[in-house]
């Protein structure tokens, strides 16, 4: 105790000495250049999630060869060849990749198949051998599915000899391709929760090297399925490895409302220590990917009129059963967002205060999100002239429904494993889905009208206010908050066709609300007063020729907003969505690349998008 | 399969593995029990070890394979086949002979590590390492650079418009010899940054496109003028580059431990594959593979 008040005598004195400086030569010029200005500088695009020949299911459906070092590989700009035989490269690198295969018999169906002697000879080993001995191989595919609704961590444990082997060659594999500075890798999981079918997926991120890495196993959804014995999982991971790590949720989509459910899985109220330890481990929330966008869905924002993107909403993730409107909120990062505000006012804490990332999910080992450029979910979605028609997985939903997406874009000071990791956790981070749109989001109290379009805005930005994933708190008397937003178009892809704020807030009666602004537009238009809606960009699109013109939008779109309805008691938060023009969706480039005729109810145009981590205002 | 199943993940992972059924329809090829230094190839054991290499038992589809295979392609499957037998007829006399395919398995891998270890540790000379670098050059190439800062001149307000101003900005800077620092306050505000120093390729087209990185990678260094307009998506821009920097092969001393690691690397496969080979000249390898033009090449 004695040493603990030191310690706080000690920060206080400090706090006070900086204060006292920082107030005596606040108006004087730095010396140093450099002073203040360690601010982010660059963003980078990349892919936090990603499978391989290590994932039972990527391996069943024909990726038999393509490896982590294959996947990085490719994501650092080198030609692969796909599991079907045709040739893959990216235009561009990515800047970084985390691979994060199912941490549910991680790399055992591949070491099974190539003869692992201790995997054959163990217990898991002699039940498969016996399934392939009766003729009976799809019981050993049920195993994968089997194994993680109902966990039985004992049944299905691998020797401890293999899973270490093949959990030290996957943060090792990572560590080989790490390049400080020009391409980062990190090593990670995905914890494959289920439960009667619905989706509670989280990749595993570890911030760290192979050494500390491979200290832990992976705690699988075999070992749980409650994403709270989860978080006491990774707590001992960094208490007894050292290493940091982090959980990141994807595909809200398929979970039929519990995965921003109003209790928790084991049917309890959400408590404070709940929000908290949530929060702690899950700063970030995958939005956009390959199965599907989760930002919103139009029964949820009926006056959104960009709600209805890559709508994936029949059927929960086994496609057993069938998505109905009650379950929507808890499936949607929008309507979570909302569902945190009132939780915070209950609780004094927020179990759905994340930031917002894209990534793709693919399970081809080749993170593909560009339209022309699509190499599909499994090997069967790999290009070919039928992928339009053929299944995912052989479920329920149709491989056209497959979206080109998306990229976790990260804005860091350097492209290394510490400083990608760092914003993360400090959520300055944002998504889209598929291209490289940039996207610059500050919040303050003092912004003036014209300082997004200074050569120091970003200066100004940080210097008056907090960038994405920042809060802002106690509005000065008689202010309200001001946004200054800017969008770059991908050099290389589609113009933009707008900027806009999306606002969530709570009133007093504890309801919370939405609304979206538009705060700058391409061409001209203008925002009708009598509708609040500005007229569509148009489109240039040529279906039959896959091909559209940037003749319409803009390179560039920047604004300084003020919220015209802020009342200072509410809780709200404010994030950025920028939409670019339309152009041909992966469908219109396959029609044209195979000659096929693509269905009627084919989408054959896109509106890529991107999504910012909000900014909370808490009074 | 459907009908088996009502997990459609279920289902498509058991599409995937059915291969495992082959694992006991396809037993051990044991085609030359009389003398154990023989190893004969044949079609069957050639359809076999194909089948379990592609991971794939179809029969059809392997003997359609093997008819189209090259004779470069089928020598190395002949060999990798004739290989495997060996290291198992080496196991077996070493008296643990079963049929079961996890033993076949153990012991190859047994005798593989064997192989790899029984030579002398390995030692590297300069020499070896010098050519080795020599030879792998490529590998440790780091990849050409660029330092300079920019002029941006905004298209937002017409492409003509911004070409003019920056034509007129480019006589002016020249003129009065603007310096490389004095740059901001000339032209509109970019978004990303204004100077990039020793930046890769791919990492400038991030922020400016293709069509502006391949026209400033084609420019020379000359850091007293500003050059261009160049025009990248957003509009256009003079460049002055103080730097540039070929592809550059790092000097050996810079990179040793990492040269010497992937040398040390190949050199031990390269030796578990002369033991192994060695292992092979007991047998005699027999092929009598019913293939026109390819046996004769394939045969050693």
């Amino acid at each position: 105790m004695g040493s603990d008040r030191t310690f706080l005598y000690g920060i206080a004195g400090a706090m006070l000495v900086s204060s006292i400086t920082g107030a005596a030569f606040a108006a004087e010029r730095e010396y140093s250049p450099g002073v203040g200005t360690d601010y982010p500088k660059s963003v980078y695009f990349g892919d936090l999630h990603l499978h391989t020949r290590n994932s039972p299911d990527a391996y069943g459906q024909g990726n038999k060869e393509l490896s982590p070092a294959d996947a990085y590989k490719f994501a650092r700009g080198e030609e692969v060849l796909s599991s079907s035989g045709v040739k893959a490269r990216l235009k561009r690198p990515l800047d970084f990749l985390a691979v994060t295969d199912h941490g549910e018999f991680i790399g055992a169906y591949y070491r099974f198949t190539a003869g692992d002697p201790a995997l054959l000879e163990s217990n898991v080993g002699k039940r498969w051998s016996g399934f392939v001995k009766e003729g009976k191989p799809e019981k050993l595919m049920a195993e994968f599915v089997t194994s993680i609704e109902t966990p039985d961590s004992a049944r299905n444990k691998l020797p401890e000899v293999v899973a270490r082997s093949i959990w030290s060659e996957v943060a090792q594999t990572a560590d080989q391709y790490n390049a400080p500075g020009r391409f980062t890798t990190f090593a990670g999981y995905e914890w494959t929760s289920m439960t009667g079918g619905n989706n509670l997926h989280r990749v595993i991120l570890f911030k760290d090297r192979a050494d500390a890495v491979s200290k832990i196993l992976p705690f699988s959804a075999q070992d749980a399925i409650d994403p709270e014995k989860l978080w006491t999982a990774l707590e001992g991971f960094e208490k007894s490895a050292g290493v940091e790590v982090l959980s990141i949720p994807h595909n809200s989509n398929l979970s039929n409302g519990i995965f921003f459910d109003e209790k928790t899985l084991s049917g309890g109220p959400l408590t404070k220590t709940y929000a908290e330890t949530r929060m702690r481990w899950e700063p970030i929330v995958e939005v956009t990917q390959i199965k599907g966008d989760s930002e919103t869905h139009p029964v949820l924002s009926p006056t959104d009129e960009f709600a209805d993107f890559e709508r994936w909403d029949s059927w929960n993730i086994m496609g057993r059963v069938k998505t109905t409107p009650e379950m929507l909120p808890g499936s949607y990062a929008r309507s979570a967002l909302k569902r945190g505000l009132e939780f915070e006012q209950k609780l004094g804490a927020n179990p759905y205060k994340f930031g917002m990332i894209g990534s793709t999910d693919d399970h081809t080992a080749l993170p593909t999100t560009t339209e022309d450029n699509f190499f599909g979910k499994f090997a069967n979605s790999e290009p070919n002239a039928h992928r339009s028609e053929t299944h995912m997985a052989s479920g329920k939903y149709v491989d056209w429904q497959l979206g080109s997406s998306g990229l976790a874009a990260v804005w860091a000071p350097e492209n290394t494993r510490e400083a990608l990791f760092a914003a993360m956790k400090r959520k300055e981070v944002y998504a889209t889905s598929g291209s490289r749109i940039m996207v610059r989001f500050f919040g303050g109290w003092d912004y003036a009208r014209d300082a997004v379009f200074r050569d120091d805005y970003v200066k100004v930005g940080y210097g008056k206010g907090v960038p994405m994933g920042g809060d802002l708190t106690r509005a000065p008397a008689g202010k309200a908050p001001v946004f200054m937003m800017l969008a770059l178009k991908d050099p290389d892809d589609a113009n933009l066709d707008r900027i806009q704020i999306v606002k969530g807030w709570l009133d007093k009666d504890g309801k919370s609300h939405e609304k979206v602004y538009d705060l700058a537009l391409s061409d001209g238009r203008k925002v009708d007063p009598k509708t609040g809606k500005a007229p569509p960009v148009g489109s240039t699109v040529d279906v039959a020729d896959a091909s559209y013109t940037n003749t319409i939008g803009t390179a560039e779109l920047a604004a300084v907003w003020t919220d015209p309805d802020f009342d200072p008691a509410e809780r709200a938060f404010y994030y950025g969505r920028v939409i670019e023009i339309p152009k041909p969706r992966w469908t219109a480039y396959d029609a044209k690349f195979f000659g096929v005729k693509m269905p009627p109810d084919v989408p054959m145009v896109v509106q890529d998008r991107a999504y910012t981590s909000p900014i909370w205002y808490t009074p | 399969m459907s009908r088996f199943l009502r997990d459609p993940l279920v289902h498509f992972l058991a599409a995937g593995l059915l291969m495992f059924g082959g694992y006991m329809a396809l037993n051990p090829h044991g085609s030359a029990e009389d003398d154990p230094s023989r190893i004969v190839v044949d079609r069957p054991a050639l359809l076999e070890f194909l089948q379990f290499r592609t991971k794939a038992f179809e029969p059809e589809r392997a003997n359609a394979l093997l008819d189209a295979m090259g004779p470069r392609e089928l020598d190395s499957l002949i060999r990798d086949y004739a290989r495997e037998e060996a290291l198992y007829r080496e196991a077996t006399a070493l008296g643990l002979d079963k049929s079961d395919y996890v033993i076949k398995r153990r012991l190859v891998q047994t005798v593989e590590f064997v192989a790899g270890n029984a030579s002398a540790p390995l030692t590297v000379n300069d020499a070896g390492l010098n050519n080795y670098f020599a030879a792998h050059k490529d590998r440790y190439a780091e990849p050409a650079t660029i330092t300079f800062t920019h002029v941006f001149f905004d298209a937002g307000q017409g492409r003509d418009v911004a070409s003019g101003r920056a034509a007129k900005a480019l006589a002016a800077m020249n003129g009065r010899q603007v310096a490389f620092a004095d740059a901001p306050g000339w032209g509109d505000r970019f978004a990303y940054n204004l100077n990039y120093v020793d930046r890769p390729m791919d990492a400038v087209a991030g922020h400016f496109g293709d069509n502006f990185t391949q026209q400033l990678f084609a420019l020379k260094a000359e850091p007293e003028r500003w050059q261009g307009p160049l025009e990248s998506a957003y509009g256009f821009h003079l460049v002055m580059v103080t730097a540039r920097k070929d592809l550059v092969f790092p000097p050996l001393e810079e990179i040793k431990d990492r040269v010497r690691e992937d040398y040390m690397a190949d050199l031990a496969t390269e030796r578990r594959d002369e033991l192994i080979d060695d292992m092979l000249k007991h047998y005699e390898v027999e092929v009598t593979l019913d293939r026109r033009g390819a046996v004769k090449a394939a045969a050693r």
